[in-house]
């Protein structure tokens, strides 16, 4: 073997998804570290960096291991090890490697610890909250909260907020909450997120929206909008917050949290580590660069403004650590390492939607609790017992059975064969396509329907509990039937859902293609262009622009309603806001297919068919009604049919438009089932039972429309059309 | 007089002209129909007919001149106000629709009521013999049928005005014959108006009253059809009806007689004019004996309007059973003749012919301007 592909082996490959400063600090350091190594004559300990982007990191590094492939060491965030470490994807380091334990700051060892008490990786820095003030609205940093709410009516006086941060989200709130005493979990494990003294957090907060100190709704975007302009004083937020800003240096402060009557406020504290891949081809190596990488810390603490997970770093010379450092070492200090455990993923949600009803909407604390707690309760509940496979094997055996008899039986029917042998060129050409349906569409709904039989409890671990979720599911015994969060009430919402698109995108798109189809309308081809983009642009980019038109203190739309001498509407508030902006969202991406489609079955209609009935006096109305829209029918029916099916799964404009507020009411089947999947501890099972029920609807109702369609039986168009129709049966 | 008798208005076109854009298809129209008549517009594929015929019934605006129908102006009516029908060439029978419905259609617009309306459903469709088809759609009926709803529901308002835009031009040739017969029984039972458009001249000269040749945008002549046979005003009208279509021999007119050009053809003009001029004689006015026959005898007094005899041979034979087509060749001159059938299989190609061309069934036009020249009889 010749040198260099000595050196290539034994290189060590890091994955990480840092941008900006943190990358450029990352890659000097290791820079410096290869240096030090090829000095001391340990060339296979050589660091190659490779940057993953953030969304993909984790779906990568559990494909790739698994498999032998991927990285020898990653760097990420310290909140899905539990996962990884049930799963294999990472490995214990020795005990030596992070010897003497004292060197590090309290806790992030812990972090990185896995259930079984075992280290998996070796912390780098830590993420915390910080307090941003603009300098021209507050001369220094609040020391108080109470100072910030002496000043908050002559700040509200020069139209600014005292005080931002996303009111909406549990991990903001969370510095309230710990500064109150709050716990996440009582001495037996149980959920205490919603209990005393955590609650107290829950009314101080209404109590400083109340007053004018703190803003009542705002979204993550909204308050880095409200600060870049000037018009909130102080901001709560991470690390993250200060590459957002676009201003100049002098204007704006970072600080500690301020403290609460005394109490110094800390906040989550989320720890970034170097982990060991389980699939790492020489992990003595990879274990001695993780160190030497994590007993690095100045580069990336001055350059990276990342705090060190060393304590020596703050002993030998704080004064020098940058601002930011030092507010998040506060936080690390007063605050809590975010828990890992597994059941923390069911917190944020009714945390987050408990926030919003009281901060946004005003509702009563003791009410919108009660219903944080049973949704907790809900997602919390185990899966549905193991069920006995036996009687489904045989079940299934039986239908196994049913269909290979009756394919044998079609089989020896005589006139199959032999419409084989004749017609084997074209079952030759529709082999492909017939295939490739097979593997994309039969085989994932197969697997789907499979899944459905399961409970997923964990670490890729599934539990076979037959018809357990549908029961679950369909039982609906978890809220009363009137509920926004029942299976009824979701399934009544999906339907009018539908039901309003689908009409607005035919009303609306046919009518654009009544216009667009008159002949000497002026500049129609640039017209059709124009209408059609809203469907040429990607959803989700539609989406959240309606989702920024539609913000409360920041979107255009209010502003246009202020300018108007209207009210501003708080859209979020109420089920008929929230879901008309829903329909609004929906309807401009959905009315471009509709008038393709009618524009197309327009110009179909022979002109004749119009003239004679102007020649026999029906004026433009009638001729609508009894000419142009029966012809135009059974040409539109397929489009509704599919606009229906679209609609009825619009995932997209529910999760990115109204998120589901106010209170899951304007949740749909799909966007429910997506929660379950990837938000409440990762029930596939349950999630792909959601799905076979709505795939079943969908079956069902399609059937109907197209039985009815076949039963009245409307030719597609005019006479000629008709008489090929003809010929052709 | 049947239940159906509707009656007929009269309908005048005074200088209509139509341009689209820098397109002129139509350029001074003037034309009065009786009221009850039946009037042909033939002309070749894009002369202008389902223009005028569209100006007519308003689906079209003139671009200048005036419509009017039964003493009323109305060029600037909706065509629901001029109370007319129309039958498209491609019957526009609406396809959701039951024959029934499709034939109701327009007493439904009208807001008759659906007892009154089943009546008359009933009246016409026994009348066209539509009674089996009613609760058939259109996809289900054939091209004739079709045809005939198209009619139905012309007829079931019973207006006295009726436009027809080739109406049997989709249908084949046995069926054509009859629709026309029973189109012609039609219009003599309802003693309406109508204004029929086609390219055929068959079905101009067996339907019409008059007929109006159109040609590039223009009417050539308006007259009955055997006027339009005798007497054609120009040589587009000479050329375009009759079938096969009339021999033109160019030539000069002087003294009184005709001399053909390139062959040795001469007989008497019966004009004073004197100039060139195109001789006109139809097929079968051509005069055909081989040429070793004997030669009929001469007339007892060589009248001044003797027929005039060409030698030549037969270029090409085409018997078509009760028809014998051939061409003649004289010099430089082709003819056309038409025979009996059986005579026709006598004329082999190749073979010695003499032709006889008889003044009196001869025609002369305006070598320069194409239009007819009037002679006294001879
Ligand atoms: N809407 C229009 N725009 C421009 N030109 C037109 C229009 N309608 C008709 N024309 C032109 O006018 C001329 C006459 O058309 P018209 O349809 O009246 O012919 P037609 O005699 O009915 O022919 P056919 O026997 O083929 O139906 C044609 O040259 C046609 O191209
Ligand atoms: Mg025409």
């Amino acid at each position: 073997m010749n040198a260099l592909a000595a050196a290539a082996l034994a290189t060590v490959v890091l994955w990480h998804s840092y941008q900006g400063a943190e990358r450029q600090a990352l890659e000097q350091t290791a820079a410096a570290i290869n240096a030090e190594f090829r000095a001391a004559g340990h060339p296979e300990a050589q660091l190659a960096l490779l940057a993953v982007p953030f969304d993909a990191l984790h779906r990568k590094l559990e494909t790739t291991i698994p498999r032998g492939h991927g990285p020898a060491l990653f760097i990420a965030a310290h909140d899905r090890l539990g996962d990884w470490v049930q799963r294999g994807l990472v490995a214990p380091l020795p005990a030596e490697a992070a010897a003497p334990e004292e060197r590090w700051l309290p806790g992030l060892l812990a972090a990185l610890s896995g259930p079984d008490g075992r280290l998996y990786g070796l912390p780098l820095t830590y993420k915390g909250l910080v307090l941003y003030t603009r300098r021209e609205l507050l001369a220094r940093p609040p020391e108080e909260l109470e100072e910030l709410r002496r000043l908050a009516p002559a700040l509200r006086a020069q139209g600014a907020v005292p005080l931002a941060y996303d009111t909406g989200s549990f991990f903001f709130h969370a510095p309230l909450f710990l500064a109150c005493g709050g716990e996440l979990f009582d001495a037996q494990g149980r959920f205490a997120v919603f209990e005393e003294p955590g609650r107290r957090s829950f009314a101080l907060a209404a109590e400083l929206v109340r007053e004018g100190t703190l803003i009542g709704e705002a979204s993550s975007a909204s308050v880095a909008q409200l600060f870049q302009n000037g018009r909130a004083a102080a901001v709560i937020s991470g690390p993250w917050f200060a590459g957002e800003l676009a201003l100049a240096p002098r204007s704006w402060e970072v600080a500690p949290l301020p403290r609460l009557g005394g109490r110094a406020l800390g906040s989550f504290i989320t720890v970034e580590g170097v982990l060991l891949s389980a699939a790492a081809p020489d992990p003595p190596a990879a274990v001695r660069a993780a160190r030497a990488l994590a007993l690095h810390w100045r580069l990336r603490a001055e350059l990276g403004q990342q705090p060190p997970a060393l304590a020596e770093a703050y002993r030998e010379e704080a004064a020098a650590l940058p601002p930011l450092v030092r507010a998040q070492a506060h936080a690390l200090r007063h605050g809590r390492i975010t828990p890992s455990r597994p059941e923390m993923a069911l917190v944020w949600e009714p945390a987050g939607g408990l926030l919003r009803a009281v901060l946004h909407r005003g509702e009563p604390l003791a009410q919108a609790l009660g219903r944080a707690r049973q949704q907790l309760a809900v997602a919390s509940r185990p899966p549905p017992p193991a069920a006995d496979p036996q009687p489904y094997l045989v079940a299934a055996g039986a239908l196994l059975l049913l269909a290979v008899a009756m394919l044998v039986r079609r089989a020896r029917d005589a006139r199959l064969g032999t419409a084989l042998v004749r017609h084997r060129f074209a079952y030759a050409m529709v082999l492909p396509a017939l295939l490739a349906v097979a593997i994309l569409v039969a085989l994932p709904l197969v697997a789907a329907g499979a899944l459905a039989l399961f409970a997923h409890t964990g670490g890729g671990q599934y539990r076979f509990v037959g018809l357990g979720n549908f029961a679950a599911i369909l039982g609906a015994r978890d809220y009363p039937p009137g509920d926004p969060l029942s299976l009824h009430f979701t399934l009544g919402v999906t339907v009018l859902w539908t039901v309003v698109n689908v009409t607005l995108h035919l009303l609306i798109g046919g009518a654009l293609a009544l216009l667009l189809a008159r002949p000497l309308l002026a500049l129609r081809p640039l017209y059709r262009v124009v209408l059609i983009l809203p469907w040429a642009v990607p959803s989700y980019i539609t989406a959240l622009v309606w989702r920024g038109l539609f913000d409360t203190q920041l979107g255009a739309i209010n502003a246009l309603l202020t300018r108007l001498g209207l009210e501003p509407v708080s859209w979020w508030q109420s089920f008929a806001t929230a879901f008309a902006a829903n329909v609004v969202t929906n309807t401009w991406l959905g009315f471009p297919f509709m008038m393709v489609v009618a524009l197309g079955a327009l110009q179909s209609v022979p002109q004749e068919l119009q003239e004679v009935a102007r020649l026999e006096g029906a004026g433009p109305l009638l001729r609508l009604r009894h000419v142009l829209w029966p012809c135009v029918r059974p040409a539109l029916l397929p489009a509704v049919l599919l606009g229906s099916v679209w609609t009825f799964n619009m995932f997209n404009v529910i999760y990115l438009v109204s998120g589901g507020e106010p209170a899951g009411a304007t949740e749909i089947l799909v966007s429910e089932a997506y929660k379950w999947a990837f938000e409440r501890q990762y029930r596939y099972g349950y999630a792909a039972a959601y799905a076979v029920i709505i795939f079943v609807l969908l079956l069902a109702y399609g059937r109907l429309v197209l039985g009815r369609a076949a039963r009245t039986g409307t030719p597609a168009s005019g006479g000629a059309a008709g008489a090929s129709m003809e010929v052709g049966s | 007089m049947s239940a159906l008798a509707t009656g007929g208005v009269e309908v005048a076109l005074r200088g209509i002209a139509k341009r689209f854009g820098a397109a002129e298809v139509l350029a001074g129209i003037e034309l009065e129909i009786a009221a009850g008549e039946l009037v042909v517009l033939l002309g070749r594929s894009g002369c202008g007919k389902s223009t005028l015929l569209r100006i007519v019934c308003g689906l079209e605006e003139p671009s200048a001149g005036e419509v009017w129908i039964g003493g009323r102006e109305v060029t600037a009516l909706e065509p629901r106000e001029r109370n007319l029908a129309m039958v498209f060439q491609s019957y526009a029978l609406y396809p959701h629709m039951t024959v029934r419905d499709n034939i109701a259609f327009p007493l439904r617009i009208r807001r008759v009521a659906k007892a009154e309306r089943e009546r008359r459903v009933r009246e016409v469709a026994a009348l066209l013999g539509l009674e089996q088809l009613l609760d058939r759609r259109p996809a289900q009926l054939s091209g004739g049928q079709r045809q005939r709803v198209a009619i139905a529901r012309a007829l079931v308002r019973q207006p006295p005005l009726y436009l027809f835009d080739e109406p049997l031009s989709n249908l084949d040739a046995a069926l054509r014959t009859r629709m026309r017969a029973e189109l012609r029984a039609l219009h003599a039972r309802l003693g309406a108006t109508m204004l029929y458009v086609t390219h055929d001249q068959i079905e101009a000269m067996t339907l019409a009253d008059r007929i109006v040749v159109l040609e590039a945008g223009r009417i050539q002549q308006v007259g009955r059809p055997e006027e339009i046979y005798r007497a054609p005003a120009n040589r587009f009208v000479a050329t375009f009806v009759g079938s096969p279509a009339m021999n033109l021999i160019p030539g000069e007119v002087q003294g009184g007689r005709f001399r053909a050009q390139g062959a040795p053809l001469e007989l008497v003009a019966g004009s004073a004019r004197s100039g060139p001029a195109e001789l006109g004689i139809r097929p079968e006015h051509v005069l055909v004996a081989l040429a070793d026959a004997p030669q009929p005898a001469p007339p007892a007094a060589p009248a001044p309007a003797a027929p005039a005899w060409l030698t030549g041979e037969v270029e090409l034979s085409e018997p078509v059973g009760d028809r014998g087509y051939l061409h003649l060749r004289a010099g430089e001159l082709v003819l056309r003749a038409s025979v009996p059938g059986p005579e026709a299989f006598r004329y082999r190609e190749g073979a010695r012919v003499r032709a006889a061309i008889d003044p009196a069934h001869t025609h002369l036009f305006d070598a320069r301007t194409g239009e007819r020249w009037e002679r006294q009889e001879p």
